[in-house]
């Protein structure tokens, strides 16, 4: 169904995966992008605070991972994931929330995202998870203890 | 004596005279007597010693036993005049005054008759100066061997200035005795150098009680207390006196009688000639009465102040020179002033329903032409916007007259009333229910004295007799309106009643224009606190109608089961409405809670992983200062939710807290500035009318920042018994307040907070008009106030 990475994220010369973010908050989407910059064989290509700028973005940047907030200001990320996997069918897509309820997990993958965070456990599981979805093709189920 | 011969006799007596001087001088000087035996052996020896005298300008002369004049006396003669005839036929007295003539003459025959020595003083004609000239005569009788007397020999001497000194000596010691003496107001006493009193005059008879023998020769400390005589008090006042050369003597003196007076007085020193002291006089007066007068005025003025603390008065000035108030601490405890300031200041505080009336008053009281009196009530608003009620009374002291006639001094009294017009609006209320009441029931009420003669009937007197209510006034129930076959029976039952003190009831006819009506009187007895009988109570109830009320009740009945399911309908969509306000609420917590609060701790999770792992100190300083940032804005936004939900001041039930708080917070969140009036001592104890009186008036205010257009708006709040008045008013857009009305679809609005509000037993009133502004009037009950008029909790 999808295409394996197009990056060994471990090559040590190959180039650093790029990550979009798109989170309204403005102070955790700042956190986000200082956690994902820091990570060897990471970096985040831009970051914006709603699904519209998010299209506009992806149509005219390279991109490899989109990470996107469901609650979002207009169009919401569940939406935005399901257009942008019509238009990028080889983009990774992980779903963030500060709603543990499961069932965004569910319509995330339904829709062709590889991964559902619970936002609240974020500075355990965002990079494993990452690196997890990268190396992975399908669903990357995540524990909340940190653990894909 | 003025004929030529007398003239000429005396002229020759005169040469006879000194004929026979000179004879005698000579035959001094030869040293043998030559006069003839009988022409006084004593005579001639004399001469030389007569010479030498009359030389001093006394009068010499010499008599024999019988008193008649021996020789003659050139001396005399030159003083007085007289002629030698006169002087040898014996008529010295002619020269004599006539007042002293007899005295003088008595006194001679006197040393005739008994040969002794005489003396004595009297006025004699002087010749030079035709006037009187006092002289003392000294005569001493002569004797012979055998001590015979053989006559006299007597010398005059010229005493007038001797006599004039001692006159005027004693002129003035009798003015001065005069003086001590009069001056019964004033004790004046001397003592002498140790202490011993040596005179006392009237007065001091007069204040002390002691009569002068009984004081003379006493110690002067008989006139001091036994304390003071043992703390040496007037050993003190002497010393005093001789260091100062006066001593004052201001204290409490002792009577004979034991009594005690207050002197004042002053101890002087007395110095003898070279210097040295010989005693002390002392004068004083009692003083009593002015120490009495003085005390009772002291006491008057502390009683005063003591009259003005208790009815709580202050006092105040006002200098129309400089336009300056001053108050005294009562007044600016009252007032809520605290420095002196001028009459605009003060009308500025003056509450604006009653600035106009204060001001005009205050004009007047100002006005020359009037008679300055300055007295009102009215409110006061306090900088911290309580509202007091003052009673002033002033008086304004003019001066200059007509034209240059002018307002000098102001001086007046405060009084903080404030509680008397709670009382009085309470009173007014409560007699306003009662007259309500009143007029309410269908039956006749009345009241009447211990006597029996009735001083209220209501309304209803009028309807079921037909009488006016004035021919309901002091007739104990009426007898002219009872039935003439009742009448006897019911006056009698009633005399029985008053006589004992017991409940009345009684069925009669009374005659009314409708005809005889069937009514049961009663009355009950209403007895004073200590038992006794103050007051009747009583109805007259017809009974004819009873049956006619019946029906009425019914239908009363079934209106009000209309009520009831109309009220239930309101509350059962009220209650919904709340349903749904809180779900509203739920979900916009929610959203705080997830779209901020959240966010945010995510963040913080985040930044804090980043921390632990940072690669330099520097980076990881940065992180954490970020992870506090976070932590900080977390916080404020976790107070400001639980502010919202239960704000804090809810806690407080002073109305003045709780409308300060939502003017800041309107202030703070839409910049609409709301002033605040509060009457004193408001308070709202029940805490559910509390919140639900916050979240009226908040709701009134958000309503004037979304539809007023204007930047202000005025809240003002009074308490009358157990309802608090809140007034919204603003001056901008306004709108139809009945149009508004029939649109009942305005959510969770100013209608939903009317049912709120009546739901409690309360009241919103809205005024406005399109262009008018905006008054929202807010009555709400707010849980009974107790005897002092503070509120109790209603809890």
């Amino acid at each position: 169904m999808l295409a394996p990475p197009s990056h060994d994220t471990q090559g040590p010369d190959s180039a650093p995966i790029r990550i979009f973010l798109t989170e309204d908050h403005p102070v955790l989407r700042e956190a986000c992008v200082s956690v994902l910059n820091r990570e060897k064989g990471l970096t985040v290509c831009g970051a914006v605070p709603t699904a519209e700028e998010a299209l506009v973005f992806v149509r005219d940047h390279p991109c490899d991972v989109l990470v996107t907030d469901v609650s979002l200001p207009g169009m919401d990320g569940l939406e935005l994931a399901r257009r942008l996997r019509t238009v990028r069918p080889d983009l990774r897509i992980v779903v963030i929330s500060a709603h543990a309820d499961l069932d965004y997990a569910t319509r995330a993958r339904s829709i062709g995202a590889q991964a559902f965070l619970r936002k609240d456990r974020l500075a355990l599981t965002l990079v494993p998870t990452l690196r997890a979805v990268l190396r992975s093709t399908g669903w990357v189920e995540v524990d909340p203890a940190g653990s894909p | 004596m003025d004929s030529g011969a007398d003239a000429s006799a005396t002229h020759r007596a005169e040469i006879e005279a000194l004929r026979a001087e000179n004879a005698a001088l000579r035959e001094a000087l030869d040293g043998g007597p030559r006069s003839p035996p009988g022409e006084d052996l004593w005579t001639r020896p004399a001469e030389p010693f007569r010479t030498l005298v009359e030389a001093a300008s006394q009068i010499l002369w010499m008599a024999d036993a019988e008193g008649r004049f021996v020789g003659d006396s050139p001396s005399w003669r030159a003083f007085t005049g007289q002629s030698l005839d006169d002087w040898f036929g014996n008529r010295w007295a002619d020269m004599v005054h006539p007042d002293d003539r007899d005295d003088a003459s008595d006194a001679w025959r006197t040393a005739i008759a008994g040969g002794a020595p005489v003396a004595a003083r009297f006025r004699l004609h002087h010749a030079p100066t035709d006037g009187w000239r006092w002289v003392q005569a000294h005569a001493t009788p002569l004797r012979d061997v055998e001590g015979t007397v053989t006559g006299f020999v007597g010398i005059n001497t010229d005493v007038t200035a001797v006599q004039e000194a001692e006159d005027a000596l004693r002129q003035s010691e009798e003015r001065y005795r005069l003086l001590v003496e009069s001056a019964t107001e004033y004790a004046i006493l001397m003592l002498d150098r140790e202490g011993c009193i040596t005179s006392w005059n009237s007065g001091a008879e007069r204040i002390f009680g002691y009569t002068e023998a009984e004081a003379l020769g006493q110690s002067g400390t008989l006139i001091f207390t036994p304390e003071d005589r043992a703390e040496g008090v007037p050993e003190r006042e002497m010393a005093t006196a001789v260091r100062d050369g006066h001593a004052h003597d201001d204290r409490w003196h002792l009577r004979q009688d034991g009594s005690r007076f207050w002197a004042t007085g002053v101890m002087t020193a007395l110095y003898t000639p070279d210097g040295a002291p010989r005693g002390f006089a002392k004068i004083l007066r009692d003083n009593t009465l002015r120490k009495t007068v003085e005390d009772a005025l002291r006491e008057s003025e502390a009683r005063l102040q003591l009259a003005l603390d208790a009815s709580r008065t202050g006092t105040h000035t006002y200098d129309p020179e400089t336009d300056t108030h001053a108050l005294d601490a009562r007044a600016c405890e009252i007032t809520g002033f605290e420095r002196p300031f001028s009459i605009g200041a003060w009308i500025d505080r003056v509450h604006p329903a009653d600035r106009a009336r204060v001001e005009a008053s205050a004009a007047g009281a100002m006005d020359p032409a009037a008679d300055g009196l300055f007295d009102d009530e009215y409110r006061l608003v306090a900088p911290d916007g309580s509202v007091r009620w003052v009673y002033v009374r002033s008086q304004t002291h003019f001066t200059g007259e007509g034209d240059d006639r002018r307002p000098a001094r102001v001086v007046g009294t405060v009084q903080d009333v404030t509680a008397r017009k709670q009382t009085e609006a309470a009173l007014r209320a409560s007699e306003e229910r009662f007259r309500r009441m009143a007029a309410a029931v269908p039956d006749v009420l009345f009241t009447a004295d211990a006597d029996g003669r009735v001083d209220y009937v209501n309304e209803q007197f009028e309807t079921l007799t037909g009488q006016p209510r004035t021919a309901g006034l002091g007739t104990p129930l009426w007898p002219d309106l009872v039935h003439p076959d009742d009448r006897a029976d019911a006056s009698a039952r009633w005399a029985q009643a008053q006589e004992a003190g017991v409940a009345f009831e009684n069925r009669h006819r009374l005659l009314t224009p409708s005809g005889d009506v069937h009514v049961i009187t009663r009355a009950v007895p209403v007895r004073t606190p200590d038992r006794a009988l103050g007051a009747w109570f009583g109805t007259v109830t017809d009974i004819d109608n009873l049956a006619r009320s019946e029906g009425t009740v019914r239908r009363l009945n079934a209106t009000l089961e209309d009520r009831v399911a109309a009220r239930t309908r309101q509350v059962r969509r009220l209650s919904a409405k709340l349903a749904e306000a809180e779900q509203l609420e739920r979900q916009r917590l929610a959203l705080v809670l997830h779209d901020d609060l959240q966010q945010q701790l995510a963040a913080l999770s985040l930044t804090l992983q980043l921390a632990q792992t940072a690669p330099t100190g520097h980076e990881r300083q940065s992180l954490h200062e970020r992870s506090l940032s976070i932590l900080d804005s977390a916080t404020a936004l976790t107070r400001s939710l639980t502010s919202e939900l239960s704000p804090p001041v809810l806690g407080s039930d002073r109305l003045v807290d709780l409308l300060r708080w939502l003017a800041r917070r309107a202030q703070e969140r839409h910049r609409l500035e709301v002033s605040v009036s509060v009457a004193a001592g408001c308070t709202v104890p029940d805490s559910a009318v509390r919140a639900l009186l916050v979240h009226a008036v908040n709701e009134i205010l958000f309503n004037v920042v979304k539809h007023a257009r204007t930047p202000r708006a005025d809240l003002h709040a009074q308490r009358r018994g157990d309802v608090v008045t809140v007034t919204v008013a603003d001056d901008g857009a306004g709108f139809d307040v009945s149009a508004m009305e029939q649109s009942e679809s305005r959510g969770f609005g100013l209608f939903s907070i009317r049912e709120r509000v009546e739901l409690v037993g309360g009241h919103l009133g809205v005024q406005s008009a399109p262009g008018q502004g905006t008054t929202i009037t807010l009555n709400l009950p707010c849980g009974e106030e107790d005897a002092l008029g503070r509120s109790a909790s209603a809890q």
